[in-house]
């Protein structure tokens, strides 16, 4: 009977000798000759030697007669192990000795489409010299080489691959899924594939590939399955330099995709996008910024007022009918919205759900691209997803796209201590209400403030109400429904009243301002009602606030089934929303 | 531009169904017009309350005549655009078209939009036919690019919304129906003679489609729908963009069955169906005889639900 230690040693060995022979250690299981027997997945001792970059090995075993097309169970032969690593002196070897430059693994990768990721450009040299297909498909993508390097940022190989006649406007398969629910029972956005090397380029950040493809006089407007241009792909993406580059190359500035969304939207939703995260990057920051490229786009003739056909997300269905220049009030950018206008903006149009620019100007400031939330302040809805998704380096909320956590510290030119002594009469525009009895500093002035003027003089509608979207958790209203739920900045409420806005309107639930001040507003499912801000209810009945509930309403305990919920979120433009 | 296989065989069973319902269409003629160009002999001319409807063009082609010049809803397939505005001026008794309007961008409505506009017509459409005639575009509904079209071509009057105007001293209005059959419907309308030109969304004795690459969706589509309802009375003349015209009782019908199938979409999506597993639920079964076979529709309302609704 074996003792217990011998059996731990046999073990120890046996893993040992397993390790070894899976790991290809020089001399164990690398070494042999070329008649040994395959390794238990096929491999040949040429393989190994191969993989592990052992010329010499490599070449005495061809010279004994190993077999350089052999293939491993998974169908991969030496050549596409030697591509692999982008060695050329195997390659070299391994060509000599007779092996196919086209052989492809079963997923149809040949062997320049593994060199094509290094930099080795003499290693694809040798294989297009010796009649490697400069344009083979794989068969997962329907990738080319030119597309695998350009997604590895290699321009001399991309130079390369375009002088041996490789199709710089090639696109990968496009995938039209059928089914977009998966397992979790939850719809979720398919990649499409589709792509081409500038796409590539544009999405990783390769300025240097960029302009290879632009040399060779790349269409630089053939748009991706969903008819997203690679000036967006790299804006999406934060790289400006390459955006800019292409907009100079002559990219259409109006050309926008399935969902209306065109360039000049994409710039103002990703401005805030600092650029590429890769290391590679890091020592060759963008030079230009999101805010250089929205002024080229302008000055080239972007549309202001392209309208978007969907909203980006499941939630956002409300954002149908955004504007770039919607988007620039909804960030608060005073400079983009003057710029806009400069160029033609209609400061009158509006989203589906009657959302226009005074009302997301002042949302901002606390209930977040208009969604405003359901109750009284300070409430507001979830954080909404950002705009305009897709790119790689996703884009960060926009500006005040979250609302304030219940609990956090009041929003900027929250409540005046003694309203009654401030509130009286108009304040001046842009300018801070004086705290009561002096005995705080005045306020700094609400940038807000400056913004609902300009797009008032715009054209832009102050009394325009919004409707309710379940989807959105927007209840809708006045611009004046949107700050009070959002914590009633008081600066900007005084405002509106300046510019005309009706301080007792209701909004589709038959609610006015004053009943969200007082928490009367619509408790969603599952969760509390919003106490009542006294302050700020007593600062609006100052105000001339006189119509409100009794009580609250019994709000019901969920919203509509989800087919009305859909059906209603989908809301459509009223008069006034456009000219 | 060509058209598909399958939009040709579409065109001919959309005309042979309208020919079996009405007998207003010849049974091959939408099969015809799909290839292509047209003689004048197919150009059929229909008296619809004192309107021309001509037929045979590339789609329904509403006329009316005045001193000025003719009003035109649509111009057909610009291939047909020499014989159709020939059959106008015989319909109509007028040597020009004064003024034409779009009631979407698609090629079997804007053929007529060059000739007409370099003869110093007025164009009128919304600002999204406008914008997408500024530009090669593409559609599920025909194969490869369609424009841009030239300046003159271009409607030069837009709306966003809703507009009217005084012709033949009568009043015409026409008013956007957001994202129905693309993001840029309108709809015409001849109060006076009680005919409501429906445009894209509305086909006669046919399934119509949704363009959900340019903008149209089921939800819009569905809501277009309620617009005419909400216009028409039960006698209301419509005329859709192709086929034999209905009436205002069957657009609320039409409505009623596209909303059942809306409500229908979401049990579908809990399924996790994509649209070719709706077309083989045949939710519309209890219809195909009368309005012949409903796949590309779901397929297409289905799809755009989709894109319309999903996270992208």
């Amino acid at each position: 009977m074996m003792s217990k230690w011998a059996s731990c040693h046999v073990k120890f060995v046996a893993a040992a000798v397993a390790v070894a022979l899976l790991s290809g250690v020089p001399g164990l299981a690398a070494a042999g000759n070329a008649d040994e027997p395959r390794k238990p997945d096929g491999s040949t001792p040429l393989q190994w030697a191969v993989f592990n970059g052992d010329l010499a090995e490599a070449q005495r075993l061809l010279k004994d007669g190993a077999d350089p097309r052999a293939r491993n169970n998974y169908g991969v032969d030496a050549m596409q192990l030697a591509a692999d690593i982008a060695d050329t002196a195997l390659i070299q070897a391994l060509l000599k000795a007779g092996a196919d430059p086209n052989t492809a693994n079963p997923d149809g990768e040949t062997a320049l489409h593994l060199v094509a990721r290094s930099n080795n450009v003499e290693a694809a040299k040798l294989l297009l010299k010796a009649g490697a297909r400069v344009d083979a498909r794989e068969q997962f993508g329907e990738q080319t080489p030119l597309m695998w390097a350009s997604a590895r940022r290699q321009p001399q190989m991309m130079e390369l691959l375009i002088s041996r006649g490789a199709d710089i406007n090639a696109r990968g398969a496009v995938r039209d899924y059928q089914r977009v629910a998966t397992a979790e029972s939850r719809a979720k956005s398919m990649d499409r594939g589709g792509f081409t090397p500038l796409m590539y380029a544009a999405r990783e950040n390769c300025r240097e590939c960029v302009g290879v493809l632009l040399k060779h006089k790349v269409d630089v407007n053939l748009p991706d399955p969903s008819r997203v241009v690679p000036l967006s792909i790299a804006m999406l993406n934060g790289n400006w330099d390459i955006a800019k580059r292409l907009v100079e190359a002559g990219a259409d500035v109006n050309q926008w995709d399935w969902f209306g969304r065109a360039p000049l939207h994409v710039a103002i939703t990703s401005m805030g996008i600092a650029g590429s995260r890769s290391p590679l990057d890091s020592d060759q920051p963008n030079v230009a910024t999101g805010r250089d490229l929205v002024k080229m786009l302008v000055e080239r003739g972007a549309d202001p007022n392209q309208q978007l056909y969907f909203g980006a997300s499941f939630g956002a269905s409300a954002d149908r009918g955004m504007t770039p220049f919607l988007e620039a009030c909804a960030a608060g950018d005073m400079e983009i919205v003057q710029l806009l206008l400069a160029h033609g903006a209609n400061a009158k149009l509006a989203t589906s759900d009657g959302r226009g620019a005074i009302i997301l100007a002042a949302s901002r400031a606390g209930g977040g691209r208009g969604r405003g939330g359901f109750g009284g302040p300070p409430g507001g809805a979830p954080a909404a997803a950002p705009a305009g998704g897709g790119g790689r380096g996703a884009a960060p909320a926009p500006a005040g796209g979250a609302a304030p956590a219940r609990g956090a510290p009041p929003p900027t030119g929250a409540i005046p201590r003694n309203p009654a002594a401030t509130l009286a009469g108009a304040a001046p525009r842009g300018g801070a209400i004086p705290a009561g009895g002096g005995a705080r500093a005045a306020r700094p002035p609400d940038p807000t403030v400056e913004l609902v003027h300009v797009l008032a003089e715009a054209g832009a509608d102050v009394n325009l109400m919004a409707k309710r979207h379940f989807l959105a958790r927007s209840r809708g209203g006045s611009a004046l429904h949107y700050v009070v739920r959002g914590g009633g900045n008081m600066q900007i409420i005084q405002a509106l009243l300046d510019l005309g806005l009706d301080i007792n309107a209701k909004d589709e639930d038959g609610l006015t301002a004053l009943d969200y001040a007082m928490g009367r507003g619509y408790v969603p499912f599952l969760q509390m009602p919003t106490p009542p801000n006294k302050t700020l209810a007593d600062n609006l009945r100052r105000l001339g606030a006189t119509v409100e509930l009794e009580k609250t309403p019994d709000w019901p305990p969920q919203g509509p089934p989800i087919a009305t919920a859909v059906y209603d979120s989908v809301l459509w433009p009223v008069e006034p929303v456009g000219p | 531009m060509t058209f598909s296989r399958r939009s040709f065989l579409h065109g001919g069973v959309q005309a042979l169904g309208a020919a079996s319902l009405l007998g207003a269409v010849p049974a091959l003629a939408g099969s015809k017009e799909q290839k292509g160009k047209v003689g004048a002999r197919d150009i059929k001319v229909t008296d619809v309350a004192g309107l021309a409807l001509l037929g045979g063009a590339g789609c329904n082609v509403v006329a009316l005549g005045s001193p000025e010049g003719a009003l035109l809803v649509d111009g057909g397939l610009a291939v047909n655009s020499a014989v159709l505005l020939k059959a106008v001026a015989g319909a109509t008794r007028t040597s020009r078209v004064n003024t034409l309007i779009n009631t979407h961008w698609h090629p079997e409505q804007t053929g007529s939009n060059e000739a007409v506009g370099k003869a110093g017509g007025a164009l009128i459409a919304h600002e999204v036919t406008r914008l997408a005639l500024t530009r090669a575009e593409q559609s599920p509904l025909f194969e490869g690019n369609y424009g841009p079209l030239p300046e003159k071509a271009r409607p030069m009057k837009t709306t966003y919304n809703a507009g009217s105007l005084q012709f033949a001293g009568e009043q015409v209005d026409y008013r956007y129906l957001p994202a129905a059959h693309t993001n840029g419907d309108l709809y015409v309308h001849f109060p006076r003679r009680n005919v409501l030109v429906a445009g894209g969304p509305v086909v006669g004795g046919a399934w119509p489609l949704i363009d959900y690459m340019n903008g149209g969706f089921m939800h819009g589509f569905l809501r277009s729908y309620e617009m005419m309802g909400e216009l028409v009375n039960p006698d209301t003349v419509v005329i859709g963009a192709n086929g034999p015209t209905l009436t205002g009782k069957d657009i609320v019908r039409h409505k009623d069955i596209y909303w059942e199938l809306f409500k229908q979409f979401f049990i579908f999506f809990n399924k996790g169906y994509g649209p070719l597993d709706v077309v083989a639920e045949r939710p519309l079964k209890q219809y195909e005889a009368e309005m012949g076979d409903p796949a590309r529709f779901i397929e297409y309302a289905y799809h755009s639900t989709q894109l319309a609704t999903i996270p992208h």
